[in-house]
């Protein structure tokens, strides 16, 4: 089992020979100066002071623990950060154990990846500050700690079980990301004015482990230590049994949940208008991204989130909502398919070598991959649009209608042409099947957020600025930069298709993962 | 042998992965009509010679010509003159197996009933009737027959075909070698690479053996194997083509006395 810890650990190391790897590493090795700093001045020393100080200890510990403890289910479960197929039931099956030591080496190997270190260096300068200015016990404050991270970890796994299984089932990765929305938005409650409602609801978290942590770390007798022990211990042993229950579960199979083949003609007809060279072409990007998980699970979501943002607004900014409405329909359409959009063929793996032997114009397999999403994408414009005429808390003139339309073309050929640029500058070779967790490249990850924060963050800043009737005297204004952003993508198709094909053996390589 | 009746010609080949040299100096002619055996040790740099001659990949010196034409990235006409089977396959995943082959169909220009009926027939043949597995689904084999299928669908002249054999069945490789004796008697071109030599000696008419990094060490007739027993090549009898290869590759076995 040593053996198999330190491969873990020499995998994680050769994963920083590629260039992303280096990224990755250097990325890492800031957040842990962060991390440090954070365990010394804020999670360890000053929560602990402060908590003291402030006499509500047990609060501040309470959300400090429940913090990371959140923080470490998002990063194991949804980001995918741990430990990966290398170490599964299936592949430690090559090694001469048995099954019993199976499943210790595989739980072994995952406490003792570095994200649960971090957390637990983290919790553990909780411990030490309020060791240093309290009356708490170290030793059970560290004992706390190390249940909790324990805790922590089972119930990750758990998460990421359930995850596994839900995203299998037909429309499963649909009601996981509906589940992860609301959870998000969840820190939006106060400004709708319910949270007093919901407080009842509050002394639930007092049951949870962080907040049987905080008590136990804090326990100066034994009648306080007794139950916050045994609270703790008693989340501990759930935690292990769902592991063990989920773990028992069949996965379900994904050949009965896939689309009836038979189905998917129209797909084709539709794409034969685009002609003999991108037609096929496109009815397959078409398909990947009908296919994929993220896809399935982002398109329906996109209206109703970028929705609820303008009500949220409409609320808090009356007559300026028209400002952050324009914002919100340039990102619609690029929201729906930005995962696949900004690297459409690293989820090909070697099938991305294909596109070289088919006897189509080079560029044609670039042009169709970014077509598909266009097309996807513009599918939301009059949706939205007609939503918008239905509920607009602001009168609907033909002139706020054009200027939605033309803002919502801005951003499908704006952000559409930013996404063929990382396709062809930053592909990264991801599985097509996964449901969850970061998987876009640097690249891609500066074009998606920044073009969330463009249009979410711009509209809001321009609004103190440009007042309502001076935005519809400029009417014409975002059809203007419709125009352009559709010049744009032209030259962009133009000039990446000849760098497709100059670049093909360096984007094999990683597609491929030569490197 | 005159250019018009060249399948293949490679004229001082040459290609690198930065300072790594994949082939080196490779000269070779390949008759049209002919079933070609290529053959070398792993990384001899064998399928980075099909990479080039298909357009995948950029030769970083020398010429390379199929049917008498120049292949380059953007040569879509000969591309339609051609089918390949690569060695990792290829497919496009989240499809499934009917779709696949008639997206090939379609994009090597084949009418849509020409498409829909030959689709049918490779899948029947091929026993890759199975509609509710999408490509990533299906066992090693069966995604080989499918990549097989792929590069034939079009009635291509000239077939490349990379380590064909691995992974599919005694029968599912029987019925590939008649398909490729009755693709070659109508006149086409098969180009296969495969470490099974004793494949290339009942199969093949002509062979060549490359050795690292990727030079031409001996290239000839093979059916003199059939026909008189043996083969002369560097000064040497050889009654087969493994021994012939071991002596050109300089590969040998290694005894390890604990094994």
């Amino acid at each position: 089992m040593r053996e198999l810890i330190q491969l873990r650990y020499k995998l994680l190391w050769a994963k920083t020979r590629n260039r992303n790897g280096r990224i990755a590493l250097f990325l890492t090795g800031y957040l842990l100066l962060i991390f440090f700093i954070a365990v010394l001045a804020a999670g360890g020393f000053s929560a602990g002071m402060v908590a003291i100080k402030e006499g509500h200890a047990e609060l501040m510990a309470s959300v400090v623990l429940g913090g990371l403890f959140v923080n470490g289910i998002i990063s194991a479960a949804l980001l995918g950060f741990g430990v990966n197929t290398e170490f599964s039931g299936a592949a430690l099956r090559r090694y001469p154990l048995t099954a019993r030591q199976r499943f210790l080496a595989r739980h072994l190997i995952g406490v003792l990846d570095p994200i649960w270190f971090l957390i637990l260096a983290l919790e553990s300068g909780l411990a030490f500050g309020l060791y240093v200015f309290g009356t708490a016990s170290l030793t059970v404050g560290l004992f706390a700690v190390l249940v909790l991270v324990i805790t922590n970890y089972l119930a990750a796994r758990a998460v990421s079980l359930l995850i596994e299984r839900v995203a299998r089932l037909p429309g499963g990765s649909a009601v996981l990301l509906v589940l992860v929305s609301l959870f998000s938005f969840a820190g939006v409650i106060p400004a709708l004015g319910i949270g007093h409602q919901l407080k009842p609801l509050l002394g639930i978290l007092r049951l949870t482990p962080p907040a049987a942590a905080a008590r136990l770390m804090l326990a100066g007798d034994l009648a306080s230590f007794v139950p916050a022990c045994s609270l703790l211990l008693s989340g501990l042993m759930l935690s292990a049994a769902a592991v063990l229950v989920l773990e028992r579960l069949p996965v379900p199979s994904k050949a009965s949940s896939g689309p009836a083949a038979s189905t998917s003609g129209s797909l084709d007809r539709f794409a034969s208008l685009f002609g003999l060279s991108i037609g096929p072409l496109l009815a397959r990007f078409l398909r990947y991204y009908l296919r994929n998980n993220r896809i399935r699970a982002m398109y329906p979501l996109a209206i109703p989130t970028v929705g609820f943002l303008l009500v949220m607004n409409a609320a808090q900014r009356g007559s300026e909502i028209l400002t952050f409405a324009l914002g919100a329909f340039a990102t619609l359409s690029f929201l729906s398919t930005a995962p696949m959009a900004v690297n459409p063929f690293g989820y090909e793996a070697s099938g991305f070598r294909r596109h070289f032997l088919l006897p189509v114009a080079p560029g044609a397999p670039l042009r169709a991959a970014s077509y598909a999403s266009v097309l996807l994408g513009s599918l939301l414009i009059p949706v939205a649009l007609l939503l918008w005429a239905a509920f607009a808390p602001v009168p609907l003139t033909p002139a706020t209608l054009f200027m939605l339309f033309a803002s919502g073309l801005t951003g499908l050929f704006f952000f559409n042409a930013l996404a063929i640029w990382t396709a062809l500058y930053g592909p990264r070779k991801v599985d097509y099947n996964s449901s969850f967790g970061n998987n876009l490249s640097l690249l891609g990850n500066v074009v998606f957020i920044g073009a969330l924060l463009l249009c979410l963050a711009g509209p809001q800043a321009l609004s103190h600025v440009v007042k309502r009737p001076a935005l519809l005297a400029h009417w014409w204004v975002p059809g203007l930069a419709a125009l352009v952003a559709i010049w744009f993508y032209r030259v962009t198709l133009s000039k990446g298709a000849v760098l497709f094909v100059r670049r093909r053996e360096l984007m094999l390589q990683i597609i491929e993962g030569w490197n | 042998m005159s250019p018009a009746m060249e399948a293949i010609s490679i004229s001082n080949l040459r290609k690198n992965y930065g300072s790594v040299v994949a082939v080196e100096d490779l000269t070779l002619r390949v008759r049209a009509g002919t079933l070609f055996g290529f053959l070398g040790p792993n990384g001899s740099g064998k399928s980075t010679t099909i990479g080039c001659l298909t357009g995948l990949l950029d030769p970083t010196s020398g010429d390379m010509r199929l049917f008498g034409e120049p292949m380059t990235p953007s040569s879509a006409a000969l591309k339609r003159r051609i089918g390949v089977m690569p060695e990792n396959l290829a497919l496009f995943e989240p499809l499934y197996a009917h779709e696949f082959l008639s997206f090939h169909a379609r994009i090597f220009g084949l009418e849509e009933d020409t498409a829909r009926r030959r689709t049918a027939e490779l899948l029947e043949a091929l026993e890759l009737t199975d509609t509710r597995k999408q490509l990533s689904e299906f066992s090693a084999g069966m995604r080989k027959r499918i990549a097989f299928a792929a590069a034939v669908i079009h009635s291509p002249e000239l077939l490349f075909l990379d380590e064909p054999f691995e992974s599919i069945d005694p029968a599912g490789v029987a019925l590939m070698k008649t398909w490729l004796r009755r693709f070659v008697d109508q006149g086409k071109t098969v180009f296969l690479t495969t470490h099974v030599l004793d494949t290339v000696e009942r199969l093949c008419e002509e062979a060549a053996i490359i050795t690292k990094p990727g030079k031409l060490v001996w290239q000839g007739d093979i059916t003199a194997l059939s026909r008189d027993g043996s083969i002369k090549a560097d000064g040497c009898e050889f009654d087969a083509l493994e021994p012939l290869f071991l002596h050109l590759t300089g590969e040998k076995y290694t005894q390890l006395e604990w094994l």
